[in-house]
């Protein structure tokens, strides 16, 4: 094979996918397809497979042989950089996501200032809650039971109506990338003014149920979707 | 009007899904490329034969022991075992070292621990399942003598080269002769997950006779990461335990990125034997196991 068209065949296929992780990782839009923890595996990954590239591209070290299958790396580049899907959504059309309940194993740390009580005001609510996800939800309601209940707290989510009617916050969880997400919800106690897939803020109270734990809602405002849209262990 | 919005969630969800697996699996892919580019240029063939190259009753067990202790992806697991080979291992060692890697590593056993807390027979069983798996393979490939084809005319013998020009050849040839095989395995596994409908593959999970295979169909068509299985088997809560135990032994071993890398690494012959038997090993040692510790 001429060195020249070798080195280019051989060489595009890697730069152009390191680049692309590069690329990626320089627009945070990693955070839509994989954890946070993989970022510096990106760079790595990203750097070798420029750095070989371009070996190849400048002749420095040229491939002997470019399979056919080499092509089909111009895909990912494709939809990396020009399609740029966005997160996984409630609204989605994906046929299997997990369930709504897993086990919840975490941590959390409830301030003093947050146990408003369970008469407490929507203001007081708002001015006192306590940020939880899902799943620190769900641990709570199991785990501290009776005291949870006095608690202010405030969660984002999407907005969504589950098949058997009932408004719920979802997040999705995941471990690795979104190929493994499994989603985390709670319910609502009434449904909310905006459309299904709608990032919200949330604010209230326990309902006092373990086995579907939900929020009485104070208060509800639409947000933006967060950077990172994913909850992850 | 609706059928159109429907056809765009699915490829959304689709784009998304094959960015994620993509961009999960190149870093590792990069890594085991490197290290078995270091294997075939750096580390002298007798080094990898004193320690594997031994009758087989040892080196497998020793192979599989050794990969254990590797933290690696299944996308590692055709390169190492082809450059493995290629440096004079058996093929049956090679590949119960590198099955062993994504398999039984340390921070799969950790995060099924996580996944399973209060359930250490879970992590035990899948170790336990996992080792018998890669034994029982690693035998059979002994036995029958199965060979992968002998290394194509595109590895040179690049003799009288820099070392450092001999490692970026070979990682050069091992990544465009892999990269695209990624990319084919995730958009598969992308699409099964959009399109398969697997709601009523969760109807069957009472009876155990066909819970059990139809979470080894799971394991093969998801074709999740090994890291982040046990999680999602959690989530598998009306399954019995010993059919979510087959889902976590048999997708390290059989999954869709893996049969297209075997197939393409290892020809077809060699692909259909790997395949079919890993996954009766996989089924029989975590029905006979999860039967006795779960």
């Amino acid at each position: 094979m001429n060195r020249i068209v070798g080195g280019i065949r051989g060489g595009l296929p890697l730069l152009g996918i390191g680049a692309s992780l590069l690329s990626i990782v320089w627009s945070g839009q990693n955070l839509f397809y994989v954890r946070s923890g993989m970022t510096v595996p990106l760079v790595v990954a990203g750097v070798v497979l420029v750095g070989l590239g371009l070996a190849a591209m400048t002749r420095v070290a040229v491939p002997h042989h470019v399979p056919k299958s080499a092509i089909v790396v111009a895909i990912p580049v494709l939809f990396l950089l020009v399609v740029q899907p966005g997160p996984l959504s409630v609204d989605t059309g994906l046929a299997y996501d997990g369930f709504g309940r897993v086990p919840a194993r975490t941590s959390i740390v409830i301030p003093a200032a947050a146990v408003v009580g369970v008469d407490a005001s929507i203001e007081q609510i708002g001015d006192k809650a306590v940020e939880l996800d899902p799943t620190q939800f769900q641990y709570a309601a199991e785990q501290l039971s009776a005291q949870f209940g006095a608690v202010a707290l405030r969660m984002i989510g999407q907005v969504i109506i589950d098949s058997d009617g009932i408004p719920r916050l979802v997040r999705f969880r995941i471990i690795c990338c979104a190929a493994d997400a499994v989603r985390v919800w709670v319910k609502l106690d009434r449904p909310l003014e905006f459309d299904p897939g709608t990032w919200v803020s949330v604010t209230g109270q326990w309902d006092s149920d373990t086995t579907d734990p939900g929020i009485r809602v104070a208060s509800a405002v639409e947000i933006d979707r967060p950077d990172n849209p994913y909850l992850s262990i | 009007m609706e059928q159109n919005v429907r056809v765009r969630q699915q490829f959304d969800s689709w784009s998304t899904l094959f960015n994620a697996m993509v961009l999960q699996a190149v870093p590792f892919l990069v890594l085991g490329v490197v290290l078995s580019a270091i294997v075939i240029t750096l580390v002298p063939p007798r080094v990898w034969q004193w320690v594997l190259a031994r009758p087989v009753g040892i080196s497998i067990p020793m192979a599989a022991a050794c990969g254990a202790l590797v933290p690696g992806c299944e996308c590692t697991t055709v390169p190492v075992a082809a450059r493995l080979t290629q440096r004079g291992v058996p093929f049956s060692a090679a590949l119960s070292f590198a099955l062993a890697s994504p398999a039984l590593n340390p921070i799969v056993m950790i995060a099924t621990a996580t996944a399973f807390a209060g359930q250490p027979s879970m992590v035990l069983a899948r170790f336990a399942a996992s080792f018998v798996s890669l034994l029982v393979i690693g035998a059979y490939l002994a036995a029958s003598g199965i060979q992968p084809p002998a290394r194509s005319r595109h590895d040179h013998d690049r003799t009288g080269t820099s070392r450092t020009l001999r490692l970026v050849d070979a990682a050069q040839h091992d990544l465009l002769h892999t990269l695209g095989l990624v990319v084919i395995g995730a958009a598969a596994a992308a699409t099964m997950r959009v399109f398969l409908p697997t709601s009523w593959l969760l109807v069957l999970s009472g009876n155990l006779a066909i819970a059990i295979p139809t979470m080894a169909v799971l394991a093969v068509v998801l074709a999740l990461c090994s890291e982040s299985d046990a999680f999602v088997a959690a989530s598998f809560v009306l399954f019995p335990p010993t059919a979510v135990l087959v889902f976590m032994v048999v997708g390290p071993l059989v999954d869709i990125r893996l049969l297209i890398m075997y197939r393409s690494v290892f020809g077809g012959k060699v692909t259909v034997a790997i395949a079919g038997f890993a996954m009766v090993a996989a089924l029989t040692s975590s029905f006979v196991i999860g039967s006795v510790l779960l």
